[in-house]
């Protein structure tokens, strides 16, 4: 049993770790140059080896220790009269369980990743963004304030889009990547709001103080009825993202652009838990929130389903495991919202180690299926079929093709976004008649004016850069 | 532009538009589901072209590269792979005429001396803006690039220097300083801007000394100015007045409607249209992979979308809905996919004589899946009997249904256009310039400025050449263009390989004699031509000098439809031109019958346990029980990623555990020829003694093992190991079509061992000893294992040979591991063999392994003929080694046979290798770590991608892409005479898609086949190195290696690789 303060100083090493690895990592990258692939490996390793004993002894600690919950003053950031921004760090169970989990997986797919990515252009962005996201999470898991936990939350977003867009030479990753991003954006904004009315309501953002301060998930938050649910809504929206629920999922199925270690890291392991990380942690508001509970359990019945049956019918192996991993956040979704904690947790741990290292036997699938076809003596395996036999025929083919289609939820949700766009266009067009009006300075009339749209023809009809296009 | 027909259907219209079809489909790739993977030649379309007309049309084509690119030829230059006697012997063939270009005085400027300058240095064309920046940002017209040779830099300087002087020496006051200005200006400067222009580049006034003293301290920057205004003024005053004819955009040619609507408004029907046609073309060539299959497959490909389509909910998006509509509207009329196109065509009014064209365009948006489509249904034994019908007509009716949504909704948003598609090109098509690149005065004045400044051509001697010198020059770079300077880069390339190896084997052979034979060989042993054998060939001999090595394909004469135990099908084991007509099964012994029945029961219930765990753990109710145990997923994931070979080997033996495998026998036997039975699936079951011997005779002979035979023969078949690995097949042997060579390799030596086939061998003249006994086996070449079959049946006196030859296979993978790793950069360095074995040993197990060996990646040559003219001749597994003795090959009959059965092989590995390395992202599949399984049928790049063909960057990655260097000990005329009656053959030879090089089996003379046929080669005398054994040669080194002789010194040869 360690001293609380000697506890302190490990869990804190935990998080200090890859911190220390990606602000050293990268700043010789951008100072001198990229190191070596063996150096790199070897740091890796070092630091996720450390850090996960760290881990596993604040685990233990935590276990038996008398202390349910451990706070740990890092500083203050600032001060102004009647508010101190606190850097504080909290140890629970549930922070320990995720600091395992999160250490010991990015350790083992760091190595998995030292062999995989030898000789790629691109290792050494590979593991500084590693490092990035494991301090992401770490923060995100033992921050001690809401304000810290979106900070992690932010760099868990950033990292995972950036490795989708690894490749960054094809279209495909870029788009995609993008696509991650902007519905990170949209989530993150009412995680945002969230977060400030966290403020506004309980005066502090101290987890302890505004979320309750009991034995996990026992805690009281010390709000109202009203802001508990508006808090719980715009938490359950800014998970809905970060857990590709619906109906934000569809950049799920098109973050599988990256390197194969990282789709496993991040949307069969962490990133897509780490909504359901927030909803745990924010346990004792939803508790105080009926209406959010009740929301928690529509969003993932409906993703659960719409996620069993797109993925039914995904004919490669990452689109399938990605509709997988929807359909299991859905249920753990719905758990959380029946109270259900514990199981979601022991439901979670277990759905990241399965479906991790699903993730990384993806490039199997092929000779996998090969294998059990010739096991079981040639015969086409099957199982359930459940679809099929209680649906009419009628009903099943609208319900493939529905479901083929992904149920139109991108295209919907793209139209959406055009209208949004195009009102925005209007509003701006309004904004500078009315300037102009008013006489604003002559630059911004200059600017005003509809910029000439470029005449198609000038440029020479280029044959090349046409089917360079098209690859 | 022809009016658009009549929307009508009729019988030639059709036949018109299937045969356009037809013929556009040969440019999409032929590769099947990826579970076989054939190595093919990529251009295989352009066979009946030469290797380089082929080259120049595919690139123009599909866009690709054709060769390396010049920047790497340079490297390659540098580093002395390519010398310059290498470039200057490549053209030398390539222009015959050596013309006298331009002339000065003390200078005649040559043709082949330009093309050299032009290679060496980057004189590629420059772009506007791209020459401002040089001129700006690198101080073009100031300094001498870096790359301009030191006696031809000092001779620029020196006489710009001189000639500087001389101008502001010339008359009296101003007049110097107005000259000197005027001969530095650009053209078009007045006056007052080329004195400032003096000005700044001297630094100061322009004054007659204080230019002087300026020229005195820097004369480079007045020598390169100087030249730089001559050449401009030169091209300046050349210039073309004929502006380059500019025409509006058309339909084939210039591309499809997708091209023209691109290029006006920068938006790509492709991205709207692909993603359609990869969701259905995928769900519906699914093998397996989706849980839920697509309704109504039977109907086939364009049926079954229409139908899907019509019970589909209204799709979202707006440019889908008329597609929609169309396809109901065909649905209630129930057209044929045919009858689509010919609308179709005829609605986006794509004239008759351009309508392959249009067709080829259309189908390379996509080639992957339009060529698996094409593929399959041409070849229906690529897939399981009951799959749904493939037809490329089906695939372009869907096709050009989405395509013609996705163009019109482009042109009413976008253009406003909501008139008939077919008027489209008319309207826009006007506008669009489409004109042939020419350079322009700045690239002209650039080029000739970079070819003077490395010619050593100073500013004087620039004038003197005058408008029409430049012309002249300018003419001949421009003509000497691009492709030409690879193509020339890589025949420099091909021959200094070429060289190397002729020099090395006209070296080693005046050592050996070609006719020798071990004398009482103790083993011989019998491997796949593989390169990748030729390794372990070595190993053995240099351990063993009474063990003889022969080089055979793979499938050692036995073409069967063979069935393992743990198979679920039969599968061809044979090269891919060869349909087996004879299956053979493996059985379990009689005594171990129970014990087959128990581990088949238990094989069954491992799989649906598995596939239960797989497809449970996925969906929702039973995916949340499953998953909430998934804890236990930890334990193998963890052990698997951590210690891949113990835990590869923690597997191997919980299975050997828990599912003995019974001892085996194959079932090859067929009593009486006239009895012959027929399996259900129409084949003959096992072989009759008239056909074993058929065949084992035409394997002894083809191998020249007709005499001398040893006690112990073993017949060693290949395949590889590979976790998570899509490709695994294309590591296996392509002699067996892709399948791991074991089977055969058996059946042969079990053919070999029969009394009635020995005695039918001994009545066609080969007398094998009744001591002698064969052995089948199996090498896989990631982990170097090697596995012996039916050792229990071999006699009494052999056992000991068979200790003994055991031993000698431990030692000889482990220096095979050795060698191998040596090529490894994460392998360890200064490892013991031992140590090698188990770093292979270990990248067969690893999960996270995207290189589990190289593969064909060196292969370079072909070595047809008898062993003994490469027997010690290090050749760095680089060599197809096929054994041929041509003393025993009367009528040529063997020759044929085997050029027949390596030949194509050979090739077809070696340029798939070549083009996917050459152009990786377009050829190849690019790098491994994004593919992701699809449909069980390839690989695409992520979430969605066009399903990639081709080898991927870790397969290939250390390859140096040569032709195929096929040396025959045969003579040209048979050589010629073989060519004229096989036409695989002829094509690769005569067209250039292999170099064949004839050695006389007497002589030894070599003779190289060129333009001219074959011409003799005259060996440079090399020193070739010489080492006591490989490990001694190639220790330490990471590249390619030359071939080295290796006289092994007595004793201890092992200790010393140790």
């Amino acid at each position: 049993m360690l001293h609380d303060n000697h506890l302190a100083l490990v869990a804190a090493a935990v998080l200090g770790l890859p911190a220390a690895a990606f602000l050293g990592l990268g700043g010789f990258m951008f100072l001198v140059r990229a190191p070596s692939e063996r150096f790199i490996a070897r740091l890796t390793t070092l630091v996720f080896g450390l850090a996960l004993i760290g881990s596993l002894v604040t685990l233990g600690n935590v276990l038996l220790g008398p202390q349910h919950l451990i706070k740990i003053h890092i500083g203050r950031w600032f001060e102004l009269p009647g508010y101190a921004f606190e850097v504080t760090l909290v140890i629970d169970r549930l922070t320990a369980t995720f600091m395992v989990l999160t250490t010991a997986i990015i350790g083992l797919i760091g190595r998995f990743s030292q062999t995989y990515l030898h000789r790629e252009r691109g290792y050494a962005r590979f593991f500084l963004l590693v490092h990035l996201f494991a301090t992401g999470m770490l923060l995100l898991v033992m921050a001690g304030s809401v304000d810290m936990m979106f900070a992690g939350w932010e760099f868990v977003g950033l990292t995972s889009v950036l490795l989708i867009g690894f490749f960054d030479e094809r279209n495909g990753p870029v788009r995609n990547g993008l696509r991650a991003f902007v519905t990170y954006r949209v989530c993150d904004a009412c995680l945002l709001m969230g977060v400030v009315l966290v403020h506004h309501y309980a005066h502090t953002a101290q987890v302890d103080l505004a979320l309750g301060a009991g034995q996990w998930p026992l805690g009281a938050a010390h709000l109202g009825q009203f802001p508990a649910t508006l808090i719980a809504v715009l938490f359950t929206l800014g998970a809905i993202g970060k857990s590709a629920q619906f109906p934000a999922s569809g950049w799920l199925p098109r973050a599988m652009e990256g390197p194969t270690p990282s789709s496993a890291l991040f949307y069969g392991a962490l990133s897509v838990h780490a909504g359901v990380y927030l909803l745990l942690r924010t346990a004792p508001v939803f508790e105080a929130a009926p209406v959010a509970r009740g929301l928690l359990v529509v969003v993932g019945t409906l993703s659960a389903l719409y996620a069993t049956l797109v993925g039914r019918t995904q004919t490669d192996a990452k689109n399938g495991l990605a509709y997988a991993t929807i359909t299991q956040v859905g249920l753990l979704f719905i758990e959380i919202g029946l109270g259900l904690y514990v199981l979601a947790v022991v439901h979670m741990v277990g759905h990241v180690c399965v479906r991790t290292f699903q993730y990384l036997k993806a490039p199997s699938a092929l000779h996998e299926s090969h294998l059990l076809h010739a096991a079981a003596g040639g015969v086409h395996l099957t199982t359930g079929a459940h679809i099929e036999s209680i649906l009419p025929l009628r009903v099943q083919r609208w319900l493939y093709g529905l479901a083929l289609a992904r149920f139109h939820i991108d295209e919907m949700l793209d139209g959406v976004a055009h209208a949004v766009l195009a009102l925005a266009r209007r509003l701006d067009v309004l904004n500078r008649y009315f300037a102009a009006l008013y006489g604003s300075a002559p630059a911004d009339r200059a600017s005003a004016a509809p910029a000439p749209a470029p005449a198609p023809a000038a440029k020479p009809f280029d044959a090349k850069m046409v089917r360079s296009a098209r690859s | 532009m022809q009016e658009p027909t009549e929307m009508s259907t009729n019988g030639t219209d059709t036949e018109h538009v299937l045969e356009a079809l037809d013929h556009a489909a040969h440019y999409l790739p032929d590769q099947g589901p990826i579970g076989v993977f054939i190595h093919h030649n990529t251009l295989h379309a352009f066979g009946h072209l030469t290797f380089h007309e082929a080259i120049a049309q595919a690139t123009a084509l599909f866009g690709t590269e054709p060769y390396l690119s010049e920047d790497a030829f340079r490297h390659h230059h540098a580093q002395g792979r390519i010398t310059d006697q290498d470039i200057d012997a490549a053209i030398a063939t390539d222009c015959s005429d050596d013309a006298a270009l331009a002339t000065i005085p003390g200078r005649t400027l040559r043709r082949r001396e330009l093309r050299r300058l032009a290679m060496l240095h980057a004189m590629h064309a420059e772009t506007r803006e791209g020459l401002r920046y040089l001129l700006q940002e690198a101080s073009l017209d100031t300094r001498l690039g870096n790359d301009v040779p030191a006696e031809a830099a000092a001779r620029l300087i020196e006489e710009g220097m001189r000639y500087a002087r001389a101008l502001l020496d010339r008359g009296t006051g101003d007049e110097g300083v107005t000259a000197l200005a005027s001969a530095l200006a650009t053209p078009g400067d007045d006056p007052d801007t080329a004195r400032a222009r003096l000005a700044g580049l001297a630094h100061a006034r322009p004054e007659r000394d204080a230019l002087r003293r300026a020229i005195e301290r820097d004369p480079e920057a007045f020598a390169v100015r100087a030249l730089w205004a001559r050449c401009q003024a030169l091209t300046h005053t050349a210039r073309d007045t004929t502006s380059p004819p500019q025409r509006g955009f058309r339909l084939g040619p210039d591309g499809t409607h997708r091209d023209l609507l691109l290029h006006l408004t920068g938006e790509d029907t492709d991205a709207l249209v692909n993603a359609e046609m990869l969701r259905l073309a995928s769900a519906y060539l699914d093998l397996g992979m989706a849980y839920w299959p697509m309704p109504d497959r039977e109907l086939g490909f364009y049926a079954a979308v229409r139908a899907l389509i019509v019970s589909s909910p209204r799709p979202a998006a707006p440019w889908l809905r008329t597609a929609a509509t169309e396809m109901r509207d065909r649905a209630r009329r129930g057209d044929r996919a045919v009858d689509m196109i010919v609308e179709a065509i005829a609605e986006l009014g794509v004239p008759d004589q351009v309508l392959e064209t249009y067709l080829i365009k259309l189908l390379l948006a996509q080639p992957g899946w339009a060529g698996m489509m094409s593929r399959l249904e041409r070849h229906p034994e690529d897939r399981p009997p009951d799959s749904p019908p493939a037809s490329l007509a089906d695939y372009v009716a869907v096709r050009l249904v989405f395509e013609r949504a996705a163009i019109r909704h482009l042109a009413r948003t976008v253009l406003g256009w909501r008139g008939p598609l077919a008027g489209l090109v008319d309207r826009f098509g006007r506008d669009v310039h489409v004109q042939a690149p020419a350079p322009g005065d700045h690239d002209r004045a650039y080029r000739l400025f970079r070819l003077a400044s490395v010619a050593g051509l100073p500013a004087p001697s620039a004038a003197e050449l005058g408008v029409a010198g430049a012309s002249a020059l300018l003419v001949e770079l421009v003509a000497f263009d691009e492709l030409a300077r690879r193509r020339t880069f890589h025949e420099a390339y091909e021959r200094h390989h070429r060289h190397q190896i002729l020099d090395a084997m006209a070296v080693h052979r005046q050592h050996v004699r070609a006719e020798a034979r071990v004398a009482e060989p103790r083993f011989q042993v019998v491997t796949c031509i593989d390169d990748r054998e030729e390794s372990l060939r070595r190993h053995l001999e240099e351990l063993e000098p009474r063990l003889e090595t022969f080089g055979a394909a793979g499938f050692f004469g036995v073409a069967m439809d063979f069935r393992g135990l743990d198979d679920a099908h039969h599968m061809a084991l044979c090269p891919v031109v060869v349909t087996p007509s004879h299956e053979v099964e493996e059985h379990p012994h009689e005594d171990d019958l129970p014990m087959h029945q128990r581990r088949m029961a238990r094989r069954r219930l491992w799989a649906r346990l598995m596939h239960s765990l797989s497809v449970g753990s996925r969906s929702l109710f039973r995916g949340q029980v499953l998953t909430a145990l998934g804890t236990a997923a930890a334990i193998p994931m963890t052990s698997r990623v951590l210690f891949p070979r113990a835990s590869g080997r923690l597997r191997q033996r919980l299975s050997e555990r828990l599912l003995p495998r019974p001892r085996t026998r194959l079932r090859s036997a067929r009593e009486a020829d006239a009895e012959a039975e027929s399996s259900e699936r129409g084949k003959l079951l096992g072989f009759s003694v008239t056909e074993k011997v058929d065949r084992s005779m035409s394997l002894l002979q083809g191998i020249g093992l007709v005499n001398r035979f040893a006690p112990l023969i073993v017949m060693l078949g290949h395949g590889s190991t590979s976790q998570n690995n899509p490709h695994a097949s294309a590591y296996d042997c392509g002699a067996c079509g892709g399948q791991r060579g074991g089977p055969n390799a058996r059946l042969s030596a079990k053919m070999l061992n029969r009394p009635e086939v020995r005695t039918g061998l001994r009545a066609r003249g080969i007398d094998v000893p009744e001591t002698t006994w064969f052995i089948g086996g199996m090498h896989d070449t990631a982990s170097d294992a090697i596995t012996l079959y039916d050792t229990d049946h071999v006699p009494g006196h052999a056992t000991e040979a068979l200790a003994e030859l055991g031993r000698l296979f431990d030692q000889a993978r482990a220096l095979d591991a050795h060698e191998r790793c040596r090529r490894f950069e994460s392998a360890p360095r200064n490892a013991t063999p031992e140590q090698a074995l188990r770093h292979v040993e270990a990248r067969a197990e690893h999960l996270a392994e995207p290189r589990s060996e190289c593969g064909h990646a060196t292969n370079a040559i072909c070595i047809v003929g008898r062993r003994a003219i490469t027997r010690g001749l290090f050749l760095d597994r680089r060599a197809f080694l096929a054994s041929y003795d041509p003393m025993s090959d009367h009528d040529d009959s063997i020759l044929e046979r085997t050029l027949l059965a390596v030949g194509p092989v050979g090739a077809g590995i070696n340029l798939e290798y070549f083009f996917s390395y050459v152009d990786n992202q377009r050829y190849g599949c690019g790098t491994k770590l994004p593919h992701n399984v699809t449909g069980l049928l390839g690989v695409m790049n992520g979430h969605a991608s066009d399903l990639r063909t081709g080898l991927p960057w870790q397969m290939v990655e250390i390859h140096e892409p040569v032709r195929l260097l096929t040396i025959v000990e045969a003579t040209p005329e048979q050589l010629l005479a073989v060519a004229e009656r096989q036409p695989v053959v002829r094509e690769l030879v005569v067209n250039r898609w292999i170099q064949l090089v004839s050695v006389d089996p007497t002589t030894g003379a070599m003779k190289v086949f060129g333009d001219r046929g074959f011409v003799p080669y005259a060996p440079d005398a090399v020193q070739l190195p010489v080492v006591s054994s490989s490990v001694d040669w190639y220790r330490g080194h990471i590249e390619h290696l030359a071939p080295a002789r290796i006289v092994p010194r007595e004793k201890a040869l092992v200790h010393a690789a140790r």
